[in-house]
């Protein structure tokens, strides 16, 4: 017997097509915000735990502005310390292939080091960089590959140009590409794929100093991450930072954490503004229908069959709004990433500023159930007055309504 | 007694307006047997339609006893009396009150699914009840669609839809030009001619003509009977 109530709900709702859909959006502009919401923080989060298991979550980094080879000796010779070693890094303009690449990040690196950063790397062309004092160059992939083509663009001998110094004293420093790295992966907080990576020791020589400013520092294990990070502290006071990747996947976490109770209100004002719209069309529907509902009830119709379908009305509306906002929350979710990666294509960077995060929005399942599940829910709790009102309607009041 | 489906004892109706309270029926009785054609008249304003409403089980007096085949409707619930309109009673309208969003067969099997006639059986029966009346082509139509006439005839086969004895239609012609009110009239003969109970409130005088008994009503009272032509007292 519902499924003859459904059947009847559908017709009286294709009958009444502009609002039911307005209302019917409003539904599914909350579902996919709520799918949205949770797919990119749930997709954030994941991104940051599998940089931390790729990079190791022994990994700390150590930010200074002045580190000489006798700094890296002491570092090595803390307890829990397993290994480490110096890098450099500075932001400059770079031209590869008449194209200027403002505000790039240059990591100055040995190979050990490289090996220590990203532990595995695949090449497009090329080779890695031996320890050497030549302005070699090897780029991330963002920069080596043409996504829009969808073809390599730069290759292994080709020169590329670094601005060195400041002011009305800027240079330009020849580097030959010797490698082109292959995608990387989407790291959350480090961008390896658009880093361009020099030899440590040719660094230090187009910069003309002995120092380094960075370094990186392994664990013995990961329960000595903190004692050693305390040590580095104790060791250089002031004049260093040392950070370990798990407090920067922590604070990251934390951020997104924040977020997303922000975003849980966004998503919770937008299903009341669904539902308010469900119990505004429901009462209109009601209110207009005054007559037909007398009919129904002077047909024999029971007050619980006048209640099932309003309800089912308003419920169908729900379902169906949900439904579409299952399509626009995954078809968003998966264009958010993208969007924000073009918006933040030219201010990219590894370590320093706000970076933006490489990340896949995770779509699950049981979250896209929940969403209709809810959807569904609140279109029903909706329905659930105005129903009530038209159950409990005088017949020969609703008859003679005009 | 046994040849009564329907008795009013000394019914009263008083609707309240605001702090003001208006008898519209003042201690009415009335009995109307089985198989019998009673047309209703009456002033605007008498009382027609609250009568109507009581013997329809869409309303409860306010004083005295409605009998629907022996049952007083007083005692019986909202799902009973529900019920009671559902497989007993067939209204028809002057407005038709056709659900517009429907097309005339469903309209027709509006009244089968609270009946719990399964879907199949509501579509032939729908239909046969509709080429009763209508032609076939007129099935799938929206009531819109349909003239006055058409519409009105739609209704009666919707008040038929769960075979009920009694029928009860206020001014069932009132909406229709001449032409329409004939066929439609044909049709309540025809319904009269299988031995339903028809009450009306009519003022067409082509009907009257048809009935079995002419009750007057003038406020809230009977003001007098006249059976087959001839004039009895109230
Ligand atoms: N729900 C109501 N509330 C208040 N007064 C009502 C209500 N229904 C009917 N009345 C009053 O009761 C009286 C009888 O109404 P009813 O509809 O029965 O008259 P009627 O004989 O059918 O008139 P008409 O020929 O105009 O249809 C009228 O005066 C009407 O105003
Ligand atoms: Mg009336």
């Amino acid at each position: 017997m519902i499924s003859d109530f459904i059947l009847v709900s559908l017709k009286s709702l294709t009958a009444r097509k502009t609002r039911v859909v307005l209302t019917l959006f409003s539904v599914a502009v909350g579902v996919a915000t709520i799918l949205a919401l949770v797919a990119q923080t749930a997709g954030i989060s994941q991104s940051i735990q599998e940089t931390l298991e790729k990079m190791g979550p022994e990994t700390i980094f150590v930010f200074s502005s002045r580190l000489t080879p006798s700094d890296i000796e002491a570092v090595k010779r803390i307890p829990g310390v397993r290994d480490a070693e110096p890098m450099i890094t500075l932001i400059t303009n770079v031209y590869v292939g008449g194209e200027k690449l403002q505000q790039q990040i240059v990591l100055g690196v040995t190979p050990k080091g490289l090996e220590m950063f990203l532990s595995d790397i695949k090449l497009l062309d090329g080779t890695l960089f031996p320890d050497t004092k030549a302005p070699l160059a090897l780029v991330g992939y963002n920069i080596g590959y043409d996504h829009l083509r969808e073809r390599q663009k730069v290759y292994a001998g080709q020169p590329i140009f670094m601005e060195v110094g400041s002011g009305g004293d800027v240079r330009l420093v020849r580097l030959t590409v010797s490698g082109v790295m292959d995608r990387y992966g989407a790291l959350a907080f480090l961008r390896p794929d658009d880093i361009i990576f020099i030899p440590l020791r040719s660094a230090q020589d187009i910069l003309g100093s002995a120092t380094y400013n960075r370094i990186i520092v392994k664990a013995v294990s990961v329960d000595q991450v903190d004692s050693v990070v305390e040590s580095i502290s104790n060791m250089f006071g002031e004049n260093a930072m040392p950070v370990s990747a798990q407090q920067i996947g922590e604070a990251f976490q934390t951020v997104v954490r924040q977020l997303s109770f922000l975003m849980a209100g966004i998503a919770g004002i937008s299903l009341v503004v669904a539902s308010l719209g469900i119990l505004n069309t429901m009462l209109i529907t009601v209110l207009e229908r005054t007559r037909e509902i007398g009919t129904y009830k002077a047909l024999g119709y029971k007050n619980r069959h006048v209640l099932l379908m309003i309800l089912v009305e308003g419920t169908l509306i729900g379902l169906m709004g949900g439904l579409v906002g299952v399509g626009m929350g995954v078809a968003g979710s998966l264009a958010i990433p993208k969007i924000i990666a073009r918006r933040a294509a030219e201010r990219a960077s590894a370590f320093e500023a706000p970076a933006p995060i490489g990340y896949t929005p995770v779509l699950d399942p049981q979250i896209i159930l929940l969403a209709l599940g809810v959807a569904v829910l609140v279109s029903m709790l909706s329905s659930l007055y105005p129903a009530w009102r038209a159950a409990r309607m005088d017949p020969v009041r609703a008859l003679r309504y005009e | 007694m046994a040849g009564d489906v329907v008795e009013l004892r000394d019914v009263w109706k008083v609707y309240r307006v605001g702090k003001r309270s208006y008898p519209a029926l003042r201690g009415l009785s009335l009995t109307v047997e089985e198989g019998e054609f009673v047309a209703i008249v009456g002033p605007s304003g008498s009382g027609k339609s609250t009568l109507l409403n009581l013997i329809g089980a869409l309303d409860r007096p306010s004083r005295g006893s409605v009998l629907i085949n022996g049952v007083d409707i007083s005692r019986l619930s909202d799902n009973q009396m529900a019920e009671l309109r559902n497989r007993v009673i067939g209204f028809v309208f002057q407005s038709f009150n056709l659900i517009s969003h429907l097309t005339a067969l469903e309209n027709v099997m509006v009244p089968m699914i609270p009946a719990g006639i399964p879907r199949s059986e509501r579509k032939k029966r729908a239909r046969r009840l509709l080429e009763r009346f209508l032609p076939p082509e007129i099935a799938d139509k929206k009531p819109l669609e349909l003239s006055g006439g058409e519409q009105q005839r739609v209704a009666i086969a919707r008040a038929l839809a769960n075979d009920p004895r009694i029928i009860l239609a206020d001014e069932p012609t009132g909406n229709l030009d001449s032409r329409s009110a004939e066929r439609v009239i044909e049709v309540f003969r025809e319904l009269h001619g299988e031995g339903r109970t028809i009450i009306m409130v009519t003022h067409n005088l082509e009907i009257t003509r048809y009935c079995d008994r002419i009750v007057r009503i003038q406020d809230g009272r009977i003001a007098g009977h006249d059976v087959r032509g001839g004039w009895r007292a109230g």
